[in-house]
């Protein structure tokens, strides 16, 4: 109970860590957050008005208690780019990079897992220099670049999967909005037309992000398993007589399973954070769109927020997989 | 651990093809009663008409609402009836009125009058948002529009501080805060003295040929016909903006048919697509002007000489149209073709060596280094580098500051610049728009709070400043025309401003969408007009 406590007192010192590098970051910017506001043209009453409201004349301590003390009580301010609650943006923006990036994490994992096992499998030979050549692609390939190619050749040409877009503009208004996902809506929904649709246009992003995740994945997956057969316990079994591919399967995977699961969700929490280059190439209005764009508007009250946000997901899928290794591994329970 | 057996795994990558086939997208078109716009909308901040003012929902804001008077694209030279259908002014210039068309019905069901007409304008001055400036120059302020604008039975009389020239007076009639919102419904979701204001950004209460079905920030805008709409029934039932940033994305869209118009495609792309039989390009010249300004606090941009030489070191012919292939058309003065007392001359050209004999009678016979900000988006950052191999030439040396937009014009108002390129877009369809950024500076202190191009490059100028005053008042149009004709010329040839180049916008559409166009103005495209085939 007492660990359980100490891990959430971790996670608020963290995030007040957070909240202060976020708005010291936001007011070293050089760039005049009322103009994001009220433009160029403004008359010169409505920008002094804008910027008393957003404390702009009080000392800059003042400006931060004032900050942190409307989080504390839950309002995170208006978007000036978008003229909305900031956190209604995040929870319109936030489920399309969790679609995204949850499809990202399957393929990467999917596939990430037994080419790491092939690879170790055929160590020092072709299938292993296959195995690498190929994760590294995912690794160091522009998503952009693969993005804007993918939708020429699966898109414009081939016709196989649907445009930039979370969904035709057919079904964008005609299944209802429930959880944010539009393959989940689109299933809540019983529009079989519609599942197809989403599943459509999330297979070429998803795909393209998941190839990166899945270069992570097999990478250190990889390294992890050379490491393990290469301790005793595996010599033992081998001279037992067990098949290589039982040894690798049964015993060294799973003495492998914590620092895989680490490097898993650390690249989860990777893909939550947005990928802004992909969610640009398809019109995908995710949270790294939205950050990005705010940021490129001068609105720095969303910019603060969606940084948080990431921050905290990003702190929380961390402390996840702490519980989790503890609970798999005792050894790290006494730590 | 049993393995799946094969024909489970079979049907398992049946079921996957099955899910991810698409039959019949190659042929893939937009439903006809619908119009798909593919466009960048992140800047789109509130659909409130009094108070919106950014370009990327200007056109839907132009389709929501009926403004006093409209403008119509294939005549730009007076405005036309919006909402008024008739108006006089009187002989002194202090007033105007304004005859409210009968039979109009706002999307509430209830009919236009005059009171929506006063209130509409009272509200832009009361709330006092950005575009207000463009009513506030007739001398009205909070405490006394309620006075100077009044509804008078199916009448609608303006009054003003001073006699104002009345095409001035008519052409801000025809801006977006003259938008026409409904006074009982708007008055209905007033919340702490707002006067609405926070439940019409998101929502629409006008007489226009569309009404707002949905508005999702940076995600799309779902404009459905309005029933009550007492013109000719739009062709296209429902418009659709959908917010693409990626100008790549958006020309895959258009190319596959999947949207009906792209609006933000670059030059390139549209030199690539328009020999393409299924789609059509549309060129939109704006009202738009980029000019190179030069700070006078700086003390070598200061010298007159410097002004001239650096005017002939623009390569005006190559940017046009080899850079841009014509989406930027050379323009030297400051109004372009189309907004009215316009004159059309250009007479300076890159010349190198006309630009050294200059700099050398200036007393810089090899030129000298400076600073130049600049965008980080086209065109400013190919413009910059453009001037910055053509003034090389010279050896003007251009140290560029190249940054994101905020940042720019954050430092540009602070007048941190020596040396910049940027646009100044046309507001309303009056000279006034634009002259009154160019050459009015009222007082060169850090306190003026009119921030425009003469005051951002301390460019101290009382005797342009007041003609400038005098063209908005003068009742003569020929007076007012030579007014303006002389302003521009002496800006083109004897300033620290170098205008250079108009902006032309092109809308890229299907072949089978007929009646897409663009005014001068970045809110003047009509969505009711459209049909497609």
């Amino acid at each position: 109970m007492s660990r359980i406590a100490g891990r959430i007192a971790t996670l608020l010192v963290s995030l007040a860590g957070l909240l202060f590098v976020t708005f010291a970051l936001g007011r070293l910017l050089p760039v005049d957050p009322v103009l994001a506001v009220v433009g160029d043209r403004a008359p010169p009453d409505l920008y002094a008005k804008v910027a008393h409201d957003m404390h702009l004349d009080r000392p800059i301590a003042i400006q931060f208690a004032l900050y942190a003390a409307a989080m504390a009580r839950g309002d995170f301010g208006q978007s000036s780019s978008t003229g909305q609650p900031i956190m209604s943006d995040i929870a319109r923006f936030f489920p399309a990079t969790l679609e995204l990036a949850t499809f990202a994490i399957v393929i990467g994992v999917g596939l990430g897992i037994p080419t790491a096992v092939f690879c170790v499998r055929h160590a020092g030979r072709l299938g292993d220099h296959l195995g690498r050549i190929v994760s590294l692609l995912g690794l160091s390939i522009p998503v952009f670049w693969l993005g804007l190619v993918g939708l020429l050749v699966f898109y414009a040409k081939l016709g196989w999967v649907g445009g930039p877009g979370r969904t035709d503009v057919a079904f964008q208004y005609s299944v209802p909005v429930v959880t944010g996902l539009a393959v989940v809506d689109a299933m809540l929904s019983g529009d079989w037309a519609a599942v197809q649709d989403a599943l459509s246009h999330l297979v070429l992003p998803g795909g393209i992000l998941g190839l990166v995740a899945f270069g992570y994945v097999t990478r250190m997956t990889r390294g992890f398993l050379l490491w393990q057969m290469g301790q005793d316990y595996v010599t033992v079994a081998r001279l037992k007589g067990l098949s290589e591919a039982a040894i690798l399967w049964r015993h060294a995977l799973p003495a492998a399973t914590g620092p895989v699961l680490t490097v898993i969700l650390w690249t989860y929490a990777y893909l939550l954070e947005g990928a802004v280059l992909t969610e640009t190439v398809f019109a995908w209005p995710g949270i790294g769109l939205y950050v990005t764009q705010s940021l490129f508007a001068g609105d720095v009250p969303a910019v603060l927020v969606g940084t948080l946000v990431i921050g905290a997901v990003f702190m929380l899928i961390n402390q996840c997989g702490d519980l989790v290794q503890a609970a798999l591994d005792p050894r790290s329970r006494a730590r | 651990m049993p393995q799946p057996s094969t024909l489970t795994r079979r049907s398992a990558i049946a079921l996957a093809a099955g899910l991810l086939a698409r039959p019949g997208r190659s042929a893939a078109a937009t439903p006809p009663e619908m119009l798909l716009i593919a466009r960048n909308i992140d800047d789109a901040l509130t659909l409130d008409p009094q108070e919106s003012f950014e370009i990327s929902n200007g056109d839907v804001m132009n389709n929501l609402y009926l403004r006093l008077l409209g403008r119509d694209p294939a005549d730009l030279s007076s405005p036309v009836p919006g909402v008024a259908e008739r108006w006089t002014s009187a002989p002194d210039g202090r007033s105007m009125t304004f005859q409210i068309a009968s039979g109009l019905v706002f999307e509430s069901g209830r009919p236009v009058t005059a009171e929506d007409a006063a209130f509409s304008l009272q509200r832009g001055i009361l709330l006092g948002k950005t575009p207000s400036f463009i009513t506030r120059q007739f001398g009205w302020t909070r405490d006394n529009v309620r006075e100077m604008v009044r509804a008078d039975g199916a009448t609608l009389v303006l009054r003003f501080a001073r006699p104002y020239a009345p095409d001035l007076v008519l052409s801000a009639m025809t801006a977006g805060i003259a938008s026409i919102v409904d006074r009982v419904e708007v008055m209905a979701h007033e919340k702490d003295g707002d006067l609405g204001n926070n439940w019409l950004r998101t929502h629409s209460a006008g007489c226009g040929p569309y009404r707002l079905a949905d508005w999702r920030p940076k995600e799309a805008f779902v404009l459905a016909a309005s029933p009550r709409f007492s013109g000719p029934a739009p062709g296209v039932k429902q418009v659709i903006v959908r917010h693409v940033p990626d100008p790549s994305a958006q020309r895959l869209l258009l190319e596959k048919g999947d949207v009906d118009v792209a609006l933000d495609l670059r030059p390139d792309q549209l030199r690539a697509v328009a020999s393409n039989p299924a789609l059509h390009l549309e060129p939109m010249p704006r009202g738009s002007v980029f000019y190179v300004a030069l700070n006078q606090q700086h003390p070598i941009l200061a010298k007159p000489l410097v002004w001239q030489a650096l005017r002939w070191l623009i390569d005006y012919e190559g940017i046009s149209s080899n850079l841009f292939h014509g989406q930027l058309r050379i323009n030297q003065s400051f109004l372009t073709e189309g907004v009215p007392y316009a004159i059309q001359e250009t007479p300076y050209r890159l010349d190198v060596a006309k630009a050294k004999q200059l700099l050398a009678e200036a007393g810089h016979p090899d030129g000298f280094s400076i600073t130049f900000d600049a965008v980080s988006i086209s065109p400013y950052n190919d413009l910059a580098q453009s001037l910055q191999a053509s003034f090389a030439q010279a050896g003007v040396k251009l140290d560029l500051k190249i940054a994101d937009i905020s940042q720019v014009l954050s430092r540009y108002r602070q007048r941190r610049q020596d040396m910049i390129v940027f646009v100044k877009a046309l507001d309303y369809n009056d000279p006034n728009s634009i002259a009154d950024f160019f050459t009015r500076n009222d007082d060169d202190s850090d306190a003026n709070t009119n921030r425009n191009a003469a005051w951002r490059n301390h460019w101290v100028i009382p005797e342009l400043t007041q003609r400038t005053t005098d063209a908005t008042g003068e009742q003569d149009p020929a007076r007012r025309r030579a007014i303006y004709a002389d302003l521009q010329r002496k800006v083109m040839t004897d300033s620290p401003l170098l205008l250079a180049f108009q902006q032309i916008d092109t809308a890229a559409t299907r072949a089978g969408v007929a009646g897409y166009r663009g005014g001068l103005c970045f809110d003047s495209t009509y969505y009711a007009r459209i049909r497609k085939s």
